[in-house]
């Protein structure tokens, strides 16, 4: 038998968790139909909302899945009769964790699909004039992920997620309180703070510090202005390393984290 | 063959559950595990699964380290535990999803020993009783044909014809290539079922002797009151039930239960009594 690696037994640990969790990835596509359909519906202009939902809730939503999925997914290793059961299922650690980073990774264009989907459905039923693809491509679902924002999403979803499934790991009786924990200071630092900062602060500015570039926000006239000051390409470089090799050591302590654990 | 050496593992730096232990488990035997709440059963049984790293000394099964988690080891072992974990799935299911891992699975075991053990064959197994999501997976268990099987307290939960049907399938899945290690403190359980004894007292395995030594030992009696050479009596359904030597070395039938209180009361009087 191979003792290595076997991706036959990769094939059947995904199998298994999909026929074991579909009911969870259903469950998730209903919430998310259920936020899509609510902002709209509290009235107002309902085109403003799904300009919102899309620009601003997506990534929100995508970063705050992804790690709640994660938690998800591993915690079939933080409670001890499962985590007996699982352990003993003849397969390498690598083979168990890697099946599931591909399911994660799988999730990913799932739920963007399921995500546009809602929109576009949703956007009919309150929109007087249909609302087509490239409505919404007006209303900037595609600027989500223009020039450099999705590359910075996906530093953030990817050295948030490690961090996420160690945090699961350690504080896995506290699973519930962390996850709303991690969720709110992920809104707070992203979102809630630089508003407040146009908001409030004496110069109404806020910072974002980028692996690529530093933005600053700023009120003008009224009007949010933004400055982008790039970085030289050798700092993009390795700032971009940085977050790779962090990312990447966050898995692999994840992995050693996994597989040495004890029931 | 299971082969225990020096083997130590505790919980904290300053305590340890299981204190050097050094054990050979041999195959074609059903082992029956026995001590008090909190002795280390569960443990040593982990340990020997690979599910606990000992802090000292060795554990091998067929001279593999099971904590190393290999594929080949864990196809070869099932441990069932004490709490237990069954898929929203029913039995067919179950084997379509986790049958291919292990090799030597028998389908028609599988139903055989669910039937015996009542168990409805298309129910999801996450709705069933305790007692009948445990009789599934020892279904399981069985039918998976590891060489080496741990059941903890496998006959926690279950009803009394459940329990006469649990000893009769393991006596059928039951085979010279196989070790069973049977871990309860219900020691009436194991009755007629297992060959070898281990008792475990004090963080250690201080007996280990084959049903057919103890008999040629021991001779086990009961009755209103317990003679005076008598190595230990207490009080049961029977009366007084003791325990004596065996002076004229013929095969007696032994009483699990007087033989584990008395290990455990007067271990000083008794275990000599075999290292002669």
């Amino acid at each position: 038998m191979n003792d290595i690696f076997s991706f036959n037994r990769v094939l059947k640990l995904i199998k298994i968790h999909l026929i074991e969790n579909w009911k969870m990835y259903a469950a998730s596509v209903g919430i998310l139909a259920i936020i899509v359909f609510l902002l709209p519906s509290m009235g107002g202009n309902p085109e403003k909302y799904l300009t919102y939902i899309i620009r601003e809730t997506y990534p929100v939503i995508m970063i705050g899945v992804l790690c709640l999925f994660t938690g998800n997914i591993f915690g079939t290793w933080t409670k001890e009769s499962k985590a007996i059961f699982y352990i003993n299922i003849p397969a390498t650690a690598f083979e168990k964790f890697l099946s599931k980073l591909v399911l994660i990774i799988l999730y990913f264009p799932v739920f963007t699909f399921s995500f546009f989907l809602l929109v576009y459905i949703i956007g009919n039923i309150f929109m007087k004039t249909p609302f087509n693809v490239s409505r919404m491509m007006d209303l900037g679902f595609i600027k989500a992920f223009e020039g450099t924002g999705s590359i910075r999403f996906l530093y953030i979803t990817f050295l948030l997620q490690p961090l996420y499934l160690l945090g699961a790991l350690y504080f896995k009786k506290y699973q519930v309180v962390f996850s709303s924990v991690a969720l709110i200071g992920i809104f707070i630092l992203l979102f809630f703070l630089p508003h407040s900062f146009l908001s409030y602060h004496p110069y109404r500015t806020s910072l974002n510090i980028w692996p690529d570039s530093i933005t600053a926000s700023y009120m003008k006239s009224g009007a949010q202005q933004s400055l982008n000051i790039g970085f030289k390409t050798w700092l993009v470089a390795l700032n971009t390393l940085i977050y790779v090799l962090a990312s990447l050591a966050l898995y692999v302590a994840a992995f050693f984290k996994l597989k040495e654990k004890e029931i | 063959m299971i082969q225990l050496k020096s083997l130590t593992f505790g919980y904290t730096n300053n305590y340890n559950v299981i204190n050097d232990i050094t054990l050979d488990l041999y195959s074609g035997k059903i082992y029956g595990l026995l001590g008090k709440n909190g002795v280390g059963k569960t443990t040593l049984m982990k340990l020997m699964c690979g599910l606990l790293f000992p802090k000292s000394g060795s554990i091998e099964l067929n001279g593999n380290n099971p904590a190393l988690r290999k594929p080949s080891s864990l196809n070869n072992l099932f441990y069932l535990p004490e709490e237990i974990h069954l898929p929203a799935k029913n039995p067919r299911q179950l084997i379509d999803l986790y049958a291919p891992f292990y090799p030597n699975f028998n389908e028609i075991q599988f139903f055989n020993f669910l039937t015996e053990l009542d168990v409805d064959h298309h129910k999801n197994l996450k709705k069933l009783s305790f007692g009948q999501k445990k009789k599934a997976l020892i279904a399981f268990a069985l039918a998976c044909n590891t060489q080496y099987i741990f059941l903890d307290e496998p006959t926690n939960g279950l009803d009394i014809p459940s329990k006469i049907s649990f000893r009769s399938i393991i006596s059928r899945a039951y085979d010279e290539n196989k070790v069973f290690v049977i871990s309860t403190h219900q020691v009436r359980d194991l009755d007629s079922l297992i060959d070898t004894v281990l008792i475990m007292n004090e963080n250690k395995v201080i007996f280990n002797e084959t049903i057919e030594r103890i008999g040629e030992v021991l001779k086990f009696r009961s009755g209103s009151v317990a003679p005076e050479n008598a190595l230990f009596s207490h009080n049961d359904v029977m009366g007084i039930s003791y325990l004596m030597k065996n002076e004229n070395n013929i095969q007696e039938k032994i009483n699990i239960e007087t033989l584990f209180n008395g290990v455990i009361a007067k271990p000083e009087q008794i275990i000599p009594l075999f290292k002669k």
